[in-house]
């Protein structure tokens, strides 16, 4: 087992190497410049070759990669060229918004999406078809056209829920739950679908299998079945489609972050696009792209718990 | 089963966990000793040197305290610099400074204080670094007056002092470098960085002793930024925010809502005409062209549709308020498609012609096909341009490009549009295009002074609509949005009322 994690790990941190080598050079191959983002339309032209100078700007793009990579290994994302922050600093004291809203999305997602799923494929008939209406109406909302609503309705008009904002879980435990319900609600509508849609499909298909009617031939009730049996065997396709959610989350929550007022990492990562704050978008790349591989890790080491074979593949 | 309920403790601990590393908190409710504005974005920098225009001045103006300020009209008078004159050439600005003013740091503020701070705003590159660069030197001629003496004579120069040139900060905080992340000035609040948090919301509590503090009401400004329009309106009609800068679009809900609704002229909108020598576009080289394009343009229509009548059409760039506004002037390119097609085809573009333009993709995209069909129906093809965001490249990439569409600010002095537009080396007059007329114009403004000065600003302004520089569409109305427990007393060409306009409803 460890050497299959081992392997998984290492071709996740080559995926995240290769992507943020290729996104560090786009980015600085692409017309953007750092300096003029921070110093604003009327600097000028010499204030701008300054600051390009003080940024680093002025070396070669592939020596200033090697010093933000080895800065990286040390755990030094830079600094902000448009605010005066570490990156590090910066997405951390963002985090709590963005992986409450995503964690609490896929957690949502996961609780109903199964819950749904295992009730469509077990109920065949009107259930079922009601089910599946109700999981296309939920692929087919945007979750910023969701949130617009949410807020409009529960928070505006209601005034059930805040607005804006996010309130710590540190400064009071209700306020917290309170201030990301809606969200988490956007965000997960339509992971919410999805998997119950990936789960119910899988159950019907391994419920028609051979297996499964030795298994009830030989008396065993029909829950045994289906939790201890079907389940196992159908989870890992809806496993695949909850680590999908879980990114489809992490890059939802920018929108819905902003209709919220929310200042998570989506805030961060559009604003430092607006001033071609290229430490900061690379360190958002970067956060970013560890969750994906940390997520299919975790996917994959949960494939091998549940099927021994995988961990030969 | 035992999987799943692991996993969902897990997820559970985690969220707990995470959701914990942040500090501080924004749950402040509105009463009636604080103010809570909703603000168009963060503040970067605390760096007077480094702001830039636009919202931000209400970060700037709770911690600094400008040399001059300006009225709700948009006219000077004096504040910590409570007197100041002009030499007779207009080379000469002497400022008598306010006596018993100290900084949040102890530091006092004299002759000294203000000669540090006007030199660090000339070496920096924010919004004050353009006005400041005419002054040459800063004499100290005693502890209470300051002589700041200019290359040439400036008509922005007041208004500067009353905004980021004249932000006062402590010499002493200046000098240790800090400034860009802890404010320290003399003005009528501290943050209270304890209960701030960057980016989501900042508190500022009434500094005792301040010497102006009863134009300041509040015994605490709450300030959040709100990027996204949306979450701005709803944290307004919700009570979270009391003051929140809008859109027209606002204008029937907010009202429904209970909301205040106030309007001043803002900025104006439509097509900067730069190549105007033909060097990019032949075309537009001819004059008659460039009048051609101004009488293809239906402002009233789109003034209507576009913008639900929230503005004036306009053939002018200037601020409705300033000196060089001439109503008459509006008048002068009606909507006239047969006219267009005539002077295009005296022009020898009978058959039409293709021109480039340029914007910024954004808020001006619903724009651009508009203009587009207005354009094309008296043979003007329009290929249309977007270019990225300023600091993505896309301000090198309208350089080159004969004419562009953006929503330009309009200020009082009508010379800080001037400046923005007008000089060959202005940033919005790419080609460096002059001619005879305004080269003179530009020369004889700074020198003159009142009526004088107001009439040169109309000729400057009635030339620049004969010749056709640009094609504006409307001078639009900004919009503010307010709760009825707050006053505000709009301001003229500033994007934000100053802090002191706000006052209980009581």
């Amino acid at each position: 087992m460890l050497g299959f994690i081992g392997r998984r790990l290492a071709t996740g941190l080559l995926l995240a190497f290769t992507v943020v080598t290729g996104m560090y050079f786009f980015l600085m191959l692409t017309g953007s410049d750092p300096a003029r983002g921070a110093l604003g339309l009327y600097a000028t032209e010499e204030q701008v070759a300054v600051k390009r100078e003080q940024l680093g700007l002025d070396r070669p793009v592939v020596t200033q990669y090697l010093d933000w990579l080895s800065g990286v290994v040390r755990g030094d994302l830079g600094i902000s060229s448009a605010q005066n922050a570490r990156v590090i600093d910066l997405i951390v004291s963002r985090l709590p918004v963005t992986v409450s809203l995503a964690l609490g999305a896929v957690l949502v997602a996961a609780v109903l999406g199964v819950a749904l799923g295992l009730l469509a494929a077990t109920r065949p008939g009107p259930l079922d078809r009601v089910l599946q209406v109700v999981m296309v109406l939920g692929f087919s909302l945007p979750n910023f056209w969701v949130a617009i609503i949410l807020a409009l309705t529960f928070a505006v008009q209601l005034g059930w829920f805040p607005a804006t904002g996010y309130i710590h879980l540190s400064d009071s435990p209700s306020g917290w739950l309170w201030s990301i319900v809606l969200p988490i609600t956007a965000l997960s509508i339509g992971s919410i679908a999805a998997i119950a849609q990936q789960l119910r499909n899988s159950v019907i298909t391994v419920n028609s299998q051979a297996y499964v009617r030795t298994l009830r031939s030989r008396g065993l009730s029909q829950r045994n079945i289906l939790l201890a049996h079907v389940l196992r065997n159908a989870a890992p396709p809806a496993l695949t489609m909850l680590s999908l959610q879980f990114i489809a989350a992490m890059s939802g929550a920018a929108i819905v972050e902003r209709v919220f007022g929310l200042q998570g990492i989506g805030a961060v990562a559009i604003n430092a696009s607006g001033n071609s704050d290229i430490p900061v978008i690379m360190g958002v790349l970067l956060f970013t792209v560890l969750v994906v591989v940390l997520v299919n890790l975790t996917v994959d080491i949960l494939y091998a718990a549940l099927n021994p074979k995988v961990r030969n593949a | 089963m035992q999987l799943p309920r692991t996993l969902t403790a897990a997820f559970a601990v985690v969220v707990l966990a995470l959701a914990g590393c942040g500090a501080g908190g924004q749950a402040q409710e509105a009463d009636s000793s604080q103010l809570v504005l909703g603000n168009n974005g963060d503040v970067l920098t605390w760096d007077p040197a480094e702001m830039k225009e636009g919202a931000v001045i209400h970060y700037a103006e709770a911690v600094y305290d400008p040399l001059l300020r300006k009225t709700a009209e948009s006219k000077i008078e004096g504040n910590l610099a409570t007197e100041y004159e002009y030499n007779d050439d207009l080379t000469e600005l002497t400022l008598k400074l306010r006596e018993g003013v100290t900084f949040s740091d102890g530091a006092t503020f004299d002759g000294e204080a203000v000669k540090v701070n006007i030199e660090a705003r000339k070496a920096g590159a924010g919004s004050a670094s353009e006005a400041a660069r005419v002054i040459v030197r800063v004499e100290v001629t005693d502890p209470g007056t300051v002589r700041l003496h200019l290359s040439e004579p400036s008509p922005g120069l007041l208004a500067a002092l009353a905004t980021y040139l004249g932000y006062m900060a402590s010499p002493t905080a200046l000098a240790a470098g800090g400034i860009a992340t802890t404010p320290v000035g003399s003005g009528p609040y501290l943050l209270d960085a304890g209960a701030s948090e960057k980016g989501v919301s900042y508190r500022f509590t009434a500094r005792e002793g301040y010497w102006n503090r009863e134009a300041f009401p509040f015994e605490t400004v709450v300030i959040r930024p709100y990027e996204e329009f949306t979450a701005r309106y709803n944290a307004l009609a919700t009570g979270q925010i009391q003051f929140m800068y809008g859109t027209s679009d606002m204008v029937p809900k907010a009202k429904s809502d209970g909301l205040t609704v106030k309007t001043v002229p803002g900025e104006w909108q439509g097509i900067i005409l730069q190549d105007r020598a033909g060097e990019a576009s032949a075309a537009l080289g001819d004059v008659r062209v460039r009048q051609a394009i101004n009488h293809a343009l239906d402002r009233k229509a789109i003034l209507d549709t576009h913008y639900s009548g929230f503005g004036q059409v306009s053939t002018q760039t200037f601020n409705p308020s300033s000196e060089a506004w001439v109503p008459e002037l509006n008048e002068r390119y009606p909507y006239d498609p047969a006219k267009a097609r005539e002077l295009l085809a005296a022009a020898g573009h009978g058959d039409g012609f293709k021109i480039k333009i340029s914007f910024s993709e954004g808020f001006m995209s619903p724009l651009v096909p508009i203009v587009t069909q207005y354009l094309g129906d008296v043979g003007i093809t329009v290929e249309q341009v977007p270019v990225n965001g300023f600091a993505n490249g896309g301000l090198e990439t309208l350089k080159g490009q004969p004419a562009f569409m953006l929503s330009f600010s309009t200020n009082i002095p009508a010379w800080t549009d001037v400046l923005n537009k007008l000089t060959p080396t202005s940033l919005w007059n790419h080609f460096g295009y002059t001619d005879e007329t305004v080269t003179r114009l530009l020369k004889e403004i700074p020198a003159a002074q009142g009526d004088e000065q107001a009439a040169l600003y109309k000729e400057l302004n009635t030339h620049l609509v004969e010749q056709a520089w640009f094609a504006p569409i409307v001078t639009q109305e900004n919009v503010y949005l307010s709760k009825p427990e707050i006053d505000v007393t709009m301001q003229q060409a500033q994007l934000m009322p100053s802090l002191r306009f706000f006052a209980p409803a009581n």
